[in-house]
C-alpha cells in the first residue's frame, strides 16, 4: 500500500509533452459594413481593421509559434521542486508517477508562456509549499535564514568578548626582537624539530 | 597539577553562583531540544483521529455535475460524509473505486454523501482516472495538500467516514471490502458510534 | 546457533554493566582487584561480542529465514557477498555490528593504555561500558519487558513501541520457517555496501574513547593534557574513519544514484557530517592546549559535543524524525535513544561545570595575529558550518511544532549558507600554518604571503578573464555575489602557502644537512610527521574542494529521446563536445533476480571517437524495484555521465540523461592525499627518534608527572 506503490515496477516512457493546441484561435475579424461609409474612411477603416486583425492574430497565435520546451528546459524548472512522495529526490530526477505528471504539467506551462517564478508560485500553492526545495521567505520559514543570521552576529559578538578576555593585559610595545619567526637558518630547523613534536 | 606561573594575568572561571546560572541556561537549552526532538516521534497516524471530531476541509469538486461546486464540512453538518484521499497512481485505491460508486447510487438519497480527495496528481491525470472508473460521486484536487495533512494520511488510499455530528467514526487505512463499507454505513445510518 | 549467539550478546550485555560498576567502586574504594576484574569483563565483552557477531554472520550465510532478522535482509537469490553487508543492512542486526566495533574499541584502548594511565583507565571502563551497555540492551530485547507495567498505566503507545522493541534482536526466532526472504533494498547491492557503513561505523564508534578518557580526566581532576596526547591517536583513528566514511558515501552515492551527485544534505548525510566538522575542531584546538596550555574548557566541550552529536547522529538515523533516504524502519527506539542522550550530555555538562576550576587556561592571547586566534577562528568557522547544517537539518521539526506548516529544507539553502563559510575556511587554512605562536611580525608575514597572494590574484583575474563566469547567490535572494574564479583564487593561494612552506623546510634542510633535495624531503617529512602530514591533508583538502568547486558551479545536463542511430549532444565547459549516438538496447547476463538491461552509446569528442558507453538498467523482480547504473567516462578535467532513464517501442526509442561533472575526479585524488596526509600525521615515530614530550615553548610552565595533583 501506501507510497511504495508509486514507485512504477517499469520506468514509464516519459508522458509525451501535450503539445501545445496548434489550432490557436482565429477571432473573425469583423469588419465595419462598409456601405454606410464613403470611400475614402472605408477604406481607411479597412485597412485599420485588417492591420487589427493581423496584430490579434499574431498576439494570440504566439504561444504556438513559441519553443516546443524540451526535456532541458522543463528539467531546470522541475529541478526546484522536490518529490513529495520520495525523500531528498527533485522532481527533475525522480522517476516516479506524480513527478512524470508534474513534468509533463511543466512542459505544458513553459509552452503557455509562464516564467519560473510563475511555475513554481503554482506548484507551491497547488500542492504546498513542500514541494518546493527551500521553503517561501514568509512566515515562520523566515526563521530558517534569520536565525542563521542572528548567530552569525551572535558569534562574533562572542568572538570580540573572547579575544578581550583572553587578552587581558594590553599588548606591550611591539615585540620585533623577542619574536618567535627566527632568521637565522640555524635557529629555523631548531625551531622545525622542535614544533615537529616528534614524541 | 600545574602551577599558575602568575595568578593575576591568567584568567580564571567565574565564581560559582555565575556558573549555575550558566548551567542553567545550558541545561535548559539541552532540554528544550530534546523536547523538540521528542515531539517529532509522537505517533502521527490518521486513526488517531478516531473518535474526534474532523478537521474542518474544503474542497472545489472538478468532475461531472459537481463540477465547480464548493464542498466543506462546515456546510455538509447533519449529512454523513465517506471522505476518500486518493490518487491516480495508486494501485490499492483502483480496488475500491468501483465499489465506492456503486455506494454511492445505493446510499445516496439516504444522505450519505462520497467525496473524493485527488492527491498530488494533475487535473487532468485526476479527471482521466475518474473516467476510466466512472465515478459521479463529488472529487476535487487537495489544493495545498492540506486535507491529506490535516488528516494525517501517510498514504493513500485513506478513507474516513464522519456522522452527522462531524465526528470521524472509523478510519481506513487501506481499500475497504464491501462487507466493510456496508457494515460502516449501516452503523453510521443508524446514528450510532464507531 | 541462534540460541548460542543471542546468549552470547546477553551475557556480554550482564558483563557490561558488571564492569562498569566494578570499576566505578573498584576505582573509588581502592579496590585494585575489582578494577582489575572490571578489566577483564570488559575484554571478556569483546570476546563474547565476537562471538556473537560471528555467528549472526553465518546465520546469515546459511539463509536460516526462522532468524527474523536473516528473513528481513537476505532472500534465496543473494550473492554470499551480499548476505555478508547484510549484518548492517537493518536495524538490529547494525546495532550488533556497531556494539562489536565499540566493544573491540574499548578493549584495543584498555590493553594499550592501561600501564601508562591508572588512575583514569577504571572511569575509562565506567563510560565505554554504560555506553555499551545501552546499545547491548537495545538488541537484547529487554525493554520489550516494559510493554506490561506500561500498558497497566494505560499508557498504550508506549507499551506498544516497548512490545516492539523484542524484534531488535537479531537472534530473534519465529514461530515458523519462512520460504524465503525479502532481501536487502536493491540500492544497497552495491560494493560500496562492503566498504562505506562499515568506516563510517568506526569512525562514529571511535569517538567513545576520547570523550570516555575526557570524562575521566574531569572527574579524577587529571585535567591537564596528559588525556589529550593520550587520546591523540585514537582521535586520530575515529577522525580518519569518519572522513574515509564520508568520502565513500560520497563516491557511492554518485556511482549509484544516477544523478551525478555525491552530497545532498540529506539528513542522515548530515547527521554524519555534523561529527566530522566539530570533531576537525577538536582536532586542532587540542593543539593550542598542548602548545599553550589554552582553551582546556574549549576542549572539553568540543569533545562533549561531537560524542553527542555521534549519538545525535545514529537516533537521527534509526528513529525516523526527519525523513531520510537513509532512514531505517520506525521503531520504538527513538524514545530510549533521547533519554540515553540526555542523560550523557546533562551529566557532561554538570561535570564540566563542577571541574571548571582545573580547566585554568595557562596562558593567554598574545596578538590577534597568532596560531592561537587563527585556531580560535577556525573553530568558530567550523561550528557555524555545524550550525547551519543542525538548523537546517532539524527546521523541518521545528517548522511543524511550532509553526504549524510542513517545510523541506533542500540543497540550495545549505549549499548557499555553508558555501561562503567552507570557502572562509579553506582561506584561513592556508593562511594559518604561516602563523607562528603567539606573536606575528607583519613585515615577515607580509614576505610571506606576498606570493601566495599574487597566485590568488592571478587565478581569480585570470580564470575569470577566460571565461568562468559563473556567481554565487545570497542566500534567500537571487542576487549574485561571489565569482566562482575567486574559490579556485582561494585555493591557489592555499596552494601556494604550503608549496611555500615545503620549499622552505626542504631547503633549510638541505642547507644544514647537505642532503640531496629529494632526500631532505623524505627526511623532512619523517621527522615532523604531524607538521607536513598536516600539510599533505591540507594539500587533500585542496583537491577536493577543486573537485566540489568544478562540479557545483560548472556542471552540465541534459535531458534527451533518441531513435536508434540519432544522436545526443552535450558541451563540457573544458574539454570539447560531445555526441553519443544510440546504438541499441540489449539483456545482459545478471544475478538471478535482476533482469538487466543495457544501452549502448558510441561517443565521440569534437568528432574524434572515443570509446561507448553501457548504462544500464537493473530490475529486481522480487522487490519489483528498479535501478538506473550509470555508465561513466573518467578524465582528470572530467567526468561524462550517462544513465538511461527510459525506453519505449521495444528499444528502438530511449530517453537518456548526459552530464558532464568537471574536474570531479579530484575529489577521489584529494581523498587519498588526505588519507595519506592523516596516515602519516600518525603514525608512530620509531623509539629511538622519540623526544621526550616535554618541549613546550617558553612561556608555557613545564608540565610535572602527570599524576601530581
Amino acid at each position: 500500500m501506501l507510497n511504495a506503490k508509486n514507485q512504477q515496477p517499469e520506468p514509464k516512457s516519459r508522458a509525451e509533452n501535450r503539445r501545445p493546441s496548434r489550432t490557436a484561435r482565429y477571432f473573425p475579424c469583423r469588419v465595419h459594413n462598409s456601405s454606410f461609409i464613403i470611400l475614402r474612411s472605408s477604406f481607411i477603416i479597412h485597412f485599420i481593421s485588417l492591420v487589427s486583425c493581423l496584430f490579434l492574430l499574431l498576439c494570440f497565435a504566439m504561444p504556438a509559434f513559441a519553443q516546443q520546451p524540451t526535456a532541458d528546459d522543463i528539467n531546470a524548472v522541475a529541478s526546484n521542486l522536490t518529490c513529495p512522495t520520495c525523500t531528498g529526490i527533485n522532481v527533475a530526477e525522480c522517476p516516479t508517477e506524480t513527478c512524470v505528471q508534474w513534468r509533463a504539467k511543466i512542459g505544458e506551462m513553459l509552452a503557455q508562456g509562464y516564467s519560473q517564478p510563475e511555475i513554481l508560485d503554482y506548484f507551491a500553492a497547488r500542492y504546498g509549499d513542500h514541494v518546493l526545495q527551500v521553503p517561501p521567505a514568509r512566515g515562520f520559514f523566515q526563521w530558517l535564514w534569520l536565525l542563521p543570521t542572528a548567530a552569525t552576529v551572535l558569534g562574533l559578538a562572542l568572538l570580540a568578548y573572547l579575544v578581550r578576555s583572553w587578552s587581558r593585559q594590553p599588548a606591550p610595545a611591539p615585540l620585533e626582537g623577542e619574536d618567535q619567526v627566527v632568521e637565522d637558518e640555524y635557529l629555523q630547523r631548531v625551531e622545525q624539530d622542535l614544533e615537529g613534536w616528534t614524541e | 597539577m600545574t602551577a599558575n606561573p602568575d595568578p593575576v594575568t591568567t584568567p580564571s572561571p567565574p565564581p560559582r553562583p555565575r556558573r549555575t546560572v550558566w548551567l542553567v541556561v545550558v541545561l535548559g537549552f539541552v532540554v528544550v531540544f530534546i523536547a523538540l526532538l521528542a515531539s517529532g516521534l509522537r505517533p502521527q497516524t490518521s486513526t488517531l483521529l478516531q473518535g474526534n471530531p474532523a478537521p474542518d476541509f474544503g474542497l472545489t469538486a472538478f468532475n461531472g455535475e459537481f463540477d465547480g461546486q464548493r464542498f466543506s464540512l462546515t456546510d455538509m453538518r447533519g449529512q454523513i460524509i465517506v471522505l476518500n484521499v486518493w490518487a491516480s497512481w495508486c494501485v490499492e485505491c483502483e480496488q475500491e473505486m468501483a465499489l465506492f460508486e456503486r455506494a454511492w447510487q445505493e446510499y445516496r438519497e439516504r444522505e450519505v454523501w462520497f467525496i473524493g480527495v485527488d492527491y498530488l496528481d494533475t487535473d487532468t491525470a485526476g479527471l482521466a482516472y475518474l473516467e476510466r472508473f466512472g465515478i459521479t460521486y463529488p472529487n476535487g484536487p487537495d489544493i495545498g495538500s492540506r486535507i491529506y495533512r490535516d488528516y494525517q494520511c501517510a498514504g493513500v488510499p485513506e478513507t474516513f467516514f464522519i456522522d452527522r455530528q462531524g465526528i470521524v467514526q472509523h478510519v481506513q487505512i487501506g481499500p475497504m471490502t464491501q462487507p466493510q463499507l456496508h457494515g460502516v454505513l449501516d452503523r453510521l445510518l443508524e446514528g450510532g458510534g464507531g | 546457533m541462534a540460541q548460542l549467539g543471542y546468549a552470547a550478546s546477553l551475557l556480554a550485555l550482564v558483563l557490561a554493566l558488571y564492569a562498569s560498576v566494578a570499576a566505578w567502586v573498584g576505582s573509588r574504594r581502592h579496590l585494585p582487584e575489582l578494577v582489575l576484574s572490571a578489566r577483564n569483563a570488559a575484554l571478556a565483552v569483546a570476546i563474547l561480542l565476537t562471538v556473537a557477531v560471528t555467528l549472526e554472520v553465518l546465520l546469515l550465510l546459511s539463509g536460516d529465514f526462522r532468524t527474523l532478522y536473516v528473513a528481513q535482509v537476505t532472500n534465496r537469490a543473494m550473492p554470499p557477498f551480499f548476505k555478508l553487508t547484510a549484518l548492517w543492512g537493518s536495524q538490529a542486526g547494525s546495532l550488533l555490528f556497531w556494539s562489536w566495533l565499540m566493544s573491540l574499541f574499548v578493549a584495543a584502548a584498555v590493553l594499550r593504555q592501561w600501564d601508562r594511565m591508572q588512575r583514569l583507565m577504571p572511569y575509562v571502563i565506567v563510560v565505554t561500558q554504560i555506553t555499551l551497555s545501552f546499545f547491548l540492551s537495545l538488541i537484547s530485547g529487554g525493554w520489550a519487558l516494559l510493554a506490561a507495567p506500561l500498558q497497566g498505566l494505560g499508557l498504550t503507545d508506549a507499551s506498544i513501541l516497548m512490545a516492539d522493541m523484542a524484534h531488535t534482536n537479531p537472534f530473534f526466532q519465529l514461530d515458523f520457517t519462512p520460504a524465503n526472504g525479502t532481501g536487502l533494498n536493491p540500492l544497497l547491492r552495491h560494493w560500496g555496501m562492503i566498504v562505506h557503513p562499515p568506516v563510517l561505523y568506526l569512525g562514529f564508534v571511535g569517538f567513545v574513547i576520547p570523550f570516555a578518557f575526557a570524562i575521566a580526566a574531569l572527574i579524577t581532576r587529571q585535567t591537564g593534557d596528559m588525556w589529550i596526547r593520550t587520546v591523540r591517536r585514537w582521535t586520530l583513528v575515529a577522525w580518519l574513519s569518519l572522513s574515509m566514511g564520508l568520502l565513500l558515501g560520497m563516491w557511492w552515492a554518485y556511482g549509484v544514484l544516477g544523478w551525478g551527485g555525491y552530497w545532498g544534505w540529506d539528513p542522515v548525510e548530515n547527521a554524519a557530517l555534523m561529527p566530522w566538522l566539530t570533531g576537525t575542531a577538536f582536532l586542532h584546538s587540542v593543539m593550542i592546549q598542548e602548545k599553550r596550555g589554552m582553551f582546556k574548557v574549549w576542549n572539553m566541550v568540543l569533545i562533549i559535543l561531537t560524542y553527542g552529536l555521534v549519538i545525535f547522529g545514529t537516533f537521527l538515523t534509526r528513529s525516523g524524525v526527519v525523513s531520510s533516504v537513509h532512514t531505517f524502519a520506525q521503531s520504538g527506539i527513538g524514545p530510549l535513544y533521547l533519554v540515553f542522550l540526555l542523560v550523557t550530555v546533562i551529566y557532561s555538562v554538570v561535570l564540566l561545570f563542577d571541574r571548571l576550576d582545573c580547566l585554568r587556561s595557562e596562558n593567554e592571547l598574545d596578538s590577534i595575529l597568532s596560531r592561537e586566534a587563527f585556531f580560535l577562528f577556525n573553530n568558530l568557522l567550523f561550528l557555524a558550518v555545524f550550525f547551519v547544517t543542525f538548523w537546517g537539518t532539524l527546521f523541518p521539526v521545528v517548522s511543524e511544532l511550532i509553526g504549524g506548516q510542513k517545510a523541506i529544507v533542500g540543497p540550495p539553502f545549505f549549499n548557499r549558507v555553508n558555501g561562503p563559510l567552507l570557502a572562509a575556511l579553506v582561506l584561513l587554512m592556508g593562511v594559518a600554518p604561516l602563523m607562528p605562536w603567539r606573536r606575528a611580525s607583519r613585515q615577515k608575514l607580509a614576505r610571506l604571503l606576498l606570493w601566495p597572494l599574487v597566485a590568488a590574484l592571478v587565478t581569480t583575474a585570470g580564470l575569470f578573464i577566460l571565461g568562468l563566469r559563473a556567481f554565487t547567490i545570497l542566500p534567500g535572494t537571487q542576487a549574485r555575489v561571489l565569482p566562482a574564479s575567486l574559490f579556485y583564487g582561494i585555493l591557489a593561494f592555499a596552494a601556494t602557502i604550503i608549496v611555500q612552506e615545503f620549499g622552505r623546510g626542504v631547503r633549510v634542510r638541505h642547507s644544514t644537512t647537505g642532503e640531496g633535495y629529494g632526500r631532505a624531503l623524505c627526511h623532512l617529512v619523517a621527522r615532523n610527521r604531524r607538521r607536513y602530514g598536516g600539510y599533505l591533508v591540507h594539500v587533500g583538502v585542496i583537491l577536493i574542494a577543486l573537485g566540489i568547486i568544478g562540479t557545483n558551479f560548472f556542471e552540465v545536463e541534459t535531458q534527451q529521446s533518441l531513435a536508434v542511430g540519432e544522436s545526443l549532444t552535450i558541451t563540457s565547459p573544458l574539454t570539447g563536445t560531445y555526441s553519443l549516438t544510440y546504438q541499441g538496447l540489449g539483456l545482459r547476463p545478471a544475478p538471478a533476480d535482476i533482469r538487466r538491461t543495457s544501452a549502448t552509446l558510441t561517443v565521440s569528442r569534437d568528432g574524434r571517437p572515443v570509446g561507448t558507453l553501457y548504462p544500464t538498467h537493473d530490475y529486481f523482480i522480487p522487490q519489483q524495484q528498479p535501478m538506473t547504473i550509470p555508465a561513466m567516462r573518467h578524465s582528470l578535467a572530467e567526468d561524462l555521465y550517462v544513465i538511461v532513464a527510459g525506453w519505449e517501442d521495444g528499444g528502438n526509442r530511449a530517453t537518456f540523461k548526459a552530464y558532464v561533472e568537471p574536474l570531479v575526479n579530484w575529489l577521489w585524488i584529494g581523498g587519498i592525499v588526505f588519507i595519506m596526509g592523516t596516515a602519516i600525521a600518525a603514525w608512530p615515530a620509531p623509539a629511538r627518534d622519540r623526544q621526550p614530550a616535554t618541549a613546550p615553548l617558553p612561556g608555557r610552565p613545564v608540565t610535572a608527572q602527570p599524576d601530581a595533583r
